[in-house]
């Protein structure tokens, strides 16, 4: 059976994202960070493909480089959301009644913060830095598995084999990890795409506004914001970073949506 | 209904106590002295003691919480550090920008999106549906920010037509003022648009397979019709849904996007006590940005209530069943 387009196009574009990743930790043009005042500002040329910036450092380069450190703060900002989120969620499906509510009031309070205005307080008490990106995306990340996990399982619940398992006195914890999120595991997959890509996006506004990665670690975001500057003479720089950001999220979007028509037989049957 | 109304209030009520109690742990329960942050480590002994009895921090926490979230109820915000003045008269001098952008770009992206929603849904499996999909598909991927820029490049750089950056001020008449607005706008609503025509599409997809749109089909009602007046009414209890959640996206937008263009907006005014250690501002600004969040939901939530009563009767014993 060959895969739908969608998941095709995602998947291309996923890997091609996280191969230049992998490969700017062994080998880019140019150092990403080397300075050459003589050919600041230069056009795209067989030297440097895609030009230089303001300090005549070679573009290709940096958005290579800038590809792993968006990455990066990315898995970290999903892995804190889903670490977290996922086991609360099922504990609030399993415990259900007042650890259910209280949970997921928690969750709503929580929903109330913007990964923006979190990263904001962060910022403003301890300076920026890549590691107050990866945890203010990831506190928002954290309802949103919290929920997703516990409609999941809450839904598990009534199924005959866990029913079988509670009956034959299998202890809530062998419950959760033999059969609750097995089960649940597909559409949690779909949604750390999802958000996934939702943290490329935040990652790269939070290092657009400074809050992010800091120099000298390359970053899609503040490549955008330096170029701001030279827009008037130099339209090429704000855009490159842009498309590098928009072939990141897309990739991963696709590749979520592809997953969820595969997973949900809803939509298979429509076909 | 009024059982419903008062705990949901009451809810809301909780969950802004909550909030707030959240910023003030964060930006005071967290190791960093604000009054050494704000004069630097070079500051005296005397000047730090001084600094921080103004700022009340010789108080315990408790008394500290009650004197600022007393405060905020009064309309009290303290006193900014860095411009001298009380917070709440800087905040209510950029609601005039953060207002209206925010306003405009939530109307363009419902007046975009429902069109492209609907036409892709009757289309559904054509090349209209495809393309308007596809569009979407990349609007979702575009950083707002990014977008700002190139709208700058296109209508500021190239064509000259419209400012790159500022805002004249709402005294040098209407005109001008909208027109500093109209890219942020468009750059803040594009992004919002692509995910809410996907949400319209869906919904009147499954809506115009219901029961009712069949009957108003067979008593002769036009396939047009039939959509636009039966279809999406029904369609757009997703939509709102979805355009609450949005409401916290385009808050953290909007800070973005006031700093692309200049505008002398909130969120420019966060980002700029940031940068100069105003935490009294920032800690005020972000409470009532996460306030507004909550109350949106909140109404919302109250909306959707209005519209089906199944929902305020959910959750009554004996009435949970499909109804």
């Amino acid at each position: 059976m060959s895969l739908p387009r969608n998941l095709r196009v995602g998947l291309a574009l996923t890997v091609l994202v996280v191969g230049v990743a992998v490969l700017a930790e062994f080998w880019t043009p140019y150092p990403p960070l080397a300075i050459d005042v003589l050919h600041r500002l230069a056009p795209p040329s067989a030297a440097h493909w895609l030009g230089t910036d303001n300090f005549g450092r070679d573009v290709l380069s940096q958005l290579m480089a800038g590809a792993g450190t968006s990455l990066f703060v990315a898995v970290i900002a999903v892995a804190v959301g889903a670490g977290i989120g996922i086991p609360a969620g099922v504990v609030a499906a399993v415990g259900g009644g007042l650890v259910d509510t209280a949970l997921m009031r928690l969750a709503d309070l929580t929903f109330a913060f913007p990964a923006l205005l979190t990263a904001v307080m962060i910022t403003a008490l301890r300076g920026p830095g890549a590691a107050n990106a990866m945890l203010a995306i990831g506190i928002f990340n954290i309802p949103v598995f919290a929920r997703l996990a516990r409609g999941a399982v809450l839904s598990l619940l009534r199924r005959d084999f866990v029913l079988a398992a509670r009956a034959v006195g299998v202890p809530w914890r062998g419950i959760a990890w033999r059969h609750l999120l097995p089960n649940a595991a597909p559409i949690l997959l779909v949604q750390a795409t999802i958000q996934f890509a939702l943290a490329v996006l935040a990652d790269a506004a939070l290092s657009y506004l400074g809050l992010g990665a800091q120099p000298p670690q390359p970053s899609w975001g503040r490549m955008l914001a330096e170029s701001q500057n030279y827009v008037w003479t130099d339209p090429l720089l704000p855009v490159l970073p842009g498309i590098a950001i928009v072939v990141a999220v897309l990739g991963l979007n696709l590749l979520g949506d592809g997953l969820r028509d595969r997973l949900d037989p809803k939509l298979r049957r429509g076909r | 209904m009024t059982g419903f109304l008062l705990r949901r209030l009451l809810g809301l009520a909780l969950m802004l106590v909550a909030a707030s109690l959240v910023v003030f742990a964060v930006m005071n329960v967290l190791p960093g002295d604000p009054a050494l942050l704000m004069l630097g480590t070079g500051a005296s002994r005397a000047t730090l003691a001084a600094l921080r009895h103004q700022m009340g921090l010789d108080l315990p926490l408790w008394q500290q919480y009650l004197r600022w979230a007393g405060g905020l109820l009064r309309g009290d915000f303290g006193i900014s550090y860095t411009y001298q003045t009380p917070v709440a008269g800087l905040i209510l001098a950029r609601l005039g920008v953060t207002l209206p952008l925010a306003a405009m770009s939530i109307g363009l992206a419902v007046a975009i999106a429902i069109p492209v929603g609907v036409v892709a849904a009757t289309h559904q499996g054509k090349a209209a549906d495809a393309a308007l999909m596809g569009a979407a598909q990349l609007g979702v991927a575009v950083p707002n920010f990014w977008l700002g820029l190139l709208l700058i490049l296109l209508f500021a750089v190239r064509l000259g037509w419209l400012p790159a950056s500022g805002f004249p001020g709402w005294s040098g008449g209407l005109g001008a003022g909208l027109a500093a607005l109209l890219m942020p706008a468009v750059a803040l609503a594009l992004p919002q648009a692509a995910i809410l025509a996907r949400v319209t599409r869906s919904a009147v997809i499954e809506a115009a397979g219901e029961d009712y749109v069949r009957t108003a089909r067979a008593k002769g009602l036009a396939a047009r019709a039939a959509i636009w007046g039966h279809a999406l009414p029904n369609a757009l209890i997703p939509v709102v849904t979805i355009l609450g959640f949005q409401f916290s996206y385009l808050l953290a937008g909007t800070v973005v996007i006031e700093n692309v263009f200049t505008l002398p907006g909130m969120g420019r005014l966060l980002f700029q006590a940031i940068a100069g250690r105003d935490l009294i501002t920032v800690q005020d600004i972000v409470v009532l940005l996460t306030g507004s969040v909550i109350v949106v939901n909140t109404l919302v939530d109250l909306a959707y209530a209005a519209i089906d009563p199944r929902v305020s009767l959910a959750g009554m014993p004996g009435r949970d069943d499909e109804g």
